[in-house]
């Protein structure tokens, strides 16, 4: 049982990491309705800020330098989206669909070669925010893991507040449902797009300045987690804030019970991300439009 | 919603290709060989029918320019340089190749030509490998060719060079098959993987660990470790011996550790290459696995770049002990102590053994040719068959050529092979220590330090 709950604890403080780094795919997504290929390389660009940021002002404690890492992140996207992403809401793009895969795909691999570059090839990690282990009782988990759970779990509370409570909110939720309605009440929604995909972006990067002192950081860290993300959103439901949450934390649960108990120890670690895949392709099979998707229309 | 269709469509076959890729084998490389069926009928008393199996193998050779038409001599690099390939170690490499190159062409080039050298990013893929190989000699024609990190690229690019008849000299795949091959063309300095996995097996078995838990990497080098030393250690007796697969991408590793933390072994390895070594290496020492008085800790050669090890895993990396191929500064040349300093100078970082055996290698294929004075392939095989040089690891030459078969009682990975890599088990006994500073624990004929210091 301690064993269980254990390992239970291992996967559920990983699922609130996952779900911070997916809400900010899905807010991309609900509102821009495009899927951001290059979602792991902000995530990598966050731990890359927090680690260049940390070498350059020595004194500064680790755990300020995450919102500075968030909004470099988040001004990368912005300006993304302005000179990339606008042209599709303007109507100057003739296969927008295809267009948005082809553009965030190509800012992916034009990221992760510019960090190798740059930045060099080998793995960096920038100092932890706190040292040691703590003990919960069942498990001993490290400062910088425990800190990054709980500030995810802070932000995404702030993030639904911000989303059901601000006027910002009400404006993102009213572009995500209706563009021309909300035009109407006087919502810019190119403003909207802007904002959303600079959020989605610096939410990313939090996550990468977040988990960078636990996992370390090289120029294609951001592969995993983005992956991880697309199966969180699709599993949870697209465009909802909740499925990201509940997705990323059943996802974390779902990785983590497998490694431990897959009845061949050798194959367990091999198979982890797969058997999230299982359950996401069964919620798919059963409910194609995931967990608390909205019906198409 | 036509997006959302096209983004569950995409989702979907990206979760068919994880899950082929995860439940599939490793990857098999692809070899290059006809193979004729031919069956007959013969009859004799009784009618019986004959199968007859005829293995043909097909050389296509490479026209050679002669060196005077050539404007430079062009040899050609190959070694990963980007994701999924290991390219820490290929981007050491390459600067190791270029650095050689320089160098040479310095002190006047090779028969009073310039060198070139053209670099291919092998990505750590068996198809990239043969593709960049093939360009390599077809398009850019290439005299000679060096380098590579993987053992399933290796194996096919060693195919390409076969096929063309192009001197090659591997600076750090490790698959027994590279040359036991037997091909003419083929040569290598990196340890073979049976030679390098006894060093550690006979260290585990020297300091008597009974219970051993690798954790490898699905890869060809974590398998090819793997097999080795279950094998070795079996036959020496330590039969309580685990293996675990991971991809090397793997960010969190503590589920299965905590598993193993259920019953400690005497000892854990973490055979993961690049980020995936420090993660491992972190994470089991932050749920009080290993390094602990209990279970001792073997990490993967990347603990050799000292100055990522310890940015990495902080005060974690104490106790922590890896095989390490090359030279300990102890027996430094002054070859060696040349080219450290170069490299660091160069490029700000430490060199690892895959840049010593690339530079080595880039070496011995210029020499060769020089000594051949031409750049025809024969000659140059011939030439390489009888070199003797003084590298950056050490005294170097091949031991078992055309002219001196491999005997029965050798291996056969002995054609062609550096019979005397260098293959150290080194413990870093103190937080921060230097490669340089850290002792060598085996063997112990060399050894600079006690056998095992535990927490």
């Amino acid at each position: 049982m301690d064993f269980f709950l254990s390992v239970s604890l291992t996967g559920l403080i990983m699922g609130i990491i996952y779900a911070l780094m997916a809400l900010g795919l899905t807010l991309i997504y609900s509102i821009l309705g495009i899927v951001n290929f290059a979602h792991g390389e902000f995530y990598m660009i966050g731990g890359y800020a927090s680690y260049l940021i940390l070498s350059s002002l020595t004194g500064l404690h680790p755990l300020l330098v995450v919102p500075m890492a968030g909004l470099v992140g988040a001004l990368f996207g912005l300006l993304f989206e302005i000179l990339f992403l606008r042209p599709i809401h303007k109507d100057r793009i003739d296969r927008p669909d295809e267009y948005a895969i082809l553009v965030t795909f190509g800012l992916s691999f034009f990221l992760i070669n510019l960090t190798l570059a740059v930045v060099g090839p080998y793995p960096h990690r920038p100092p932890s925010f706190f040292r040691g282990t703590v003990d919960l009782g069942l498990v001993n988990v490290s400062a910088d893991r425990l800190t990054a759970s709980a500030l995810s779990l802070t932000l995404v509370g702030a993030l639904l507040l911000i989303i059901n409570k601000t006027w910002i909110g009400k404006a993102l939720r009213a572009v995500s449902q209706d563009k021309q309605a909300a035009a109407v009440v006087g919502i810019d929604s190119l403003s909207m797009n802007s904002i959303a995909f600079a959020a989605g972006a610096g939410l990313a990067a939090v996550a990468g300045a977040l988990l960078a002192p636990s996992f370390s950081i090289t120029p294609d860290v951001g592969a995993q987690p983005s992956i991880r993300s697309y199966v969180i959103i699709v599993l949870g439901g697209m465009g909802s804030i909740k499925g990201s949450i509940f997705g990323g934390i059943i996802i974390g649960l779902v990785e983590s019970l497998a490694a431990g108990y897959f009845p061949d120890p050798s194959r367990g670690l091999r198979y982890k991300t797969a058997f999230g895949l299982v359950i996401f392709m069964l919620v798919l099979l059963f409910r194609p439009r995931g967990l608390f998707g909205r019906k198409e229309e | 919603m036509k997006s959302r269709s096209a983004v569950n469509l995409f989702v979907i076959a990206l979760v068919l290709s994880v899950l082929v890729v995860s439940c599939g084998p490793a990857p098999t490389p692809e070899v290059i060989r006809e193979t004729v069926v031919v069956e007959q009928t013969v009859e004799v008393e009784k009618e019986v029918e004959v199968t007859k199996e005829v293995k043909q193998e097909v050389v296509v050779t490479a026209t050679p320019v002669p060196v005077s038409e050539m404007e430079t001599i062009l040899i050609g690099g190959f070694g990963p340089l980007s994701a999924p390939g290991s390219y820490q170690s290929g981007t050491q490499m390459r600067q190791a190749t270029e650095m050689a190159v320089d160098e040479i062409n310095e002190a006047g080039g090779i028969l009073g030509k310039e060198v070139e050298l053209v670099f291919g990013d092998t990505e750590g893929l068996p198809e990239r490998g043969t593709a960049v190989t093939e360009r390599l000699i077809t398009q850019n024609n290439v005299v000679g060719l060096t380098g590579e990190f993987h053992s399933a690229v290796g194996l096919t690019e060693m195919e390409v060079a076969h096929k063309y008849g192009i001197p090659t000299v591997f600076a750090e795949p490790w698959a027994d098959e590279i040359t036991a091959s037997g091909y003419p063309e083929i040569f290598r300095i990196a340890p073979s993987i049976e030679y390098y996995s006894s060093i550690a097996t006979n260290y585990m078995v020297e300091v008597g660990w009974e219970s051993i838990v690798f954790v490898v990497e699905d890869t060809d080098y974590g398998h090819l470790q793997a097999e080795g030393w279950v094998a070795q250690l079996e036959e020496a007796g330590v039969t309580d011996v685990e293996v675990i697969y991971a991809d090397p991408a793997t960010e969190d590793f503590t589920p299965i550790l905590q598993r193993i933390q259920q019953d400690p072994p005497d000892m854990l390895a973490g055979v993961i290459t690049g980020i995936g070594n420090s993660r491992m290496v972190r994470q089991a020492c932050e749920i009080g696995l290993a390094p602990s008085a209990e279970t001792a800790y073997y990490a993967s050669s990347d603990a050799q770049y000292d100055e990522d090890f310890w940015e990495n895993v902080g005060d974690c990396g104490q106790y922590v002990f890896f095989t390490f191929v090359g030279l300990p500064k102890t027996v430094w040349n002054e070859k060696t102590e040349a080219f450290v300093t170069n490299f660091e100078e160069r490029y700000d970082h430490t060199p690892g053994a895959p840049s010593m055996e690339a530079y080595d290698a880039t070496y011995l294929l210029l020499n060769a040719i020089e000594d051949a004075g031409t750049t025809e392939p024969e000659a140059v095989i011939k030439a390489l068959e009888n070199i003797r040089m003084t590298g950056a690891l050490g005294e170097l030459w091949f031991e078992y050529t055309s002219d001196n078969p491999v005997p029965e009682d050798e291996p056969d990975w002995m054609w062609h092979q550096w019979p005397t890599p260098s293959v150290y088990i080194i413990q870093y006994t103190e937080v921060d220590q230097t490669l340089e500073e850290a002792p060598v624990v085996f063997p112990r004929e060399v050894s600079t330090g006690p056998l095992y210091t535990s927490p």
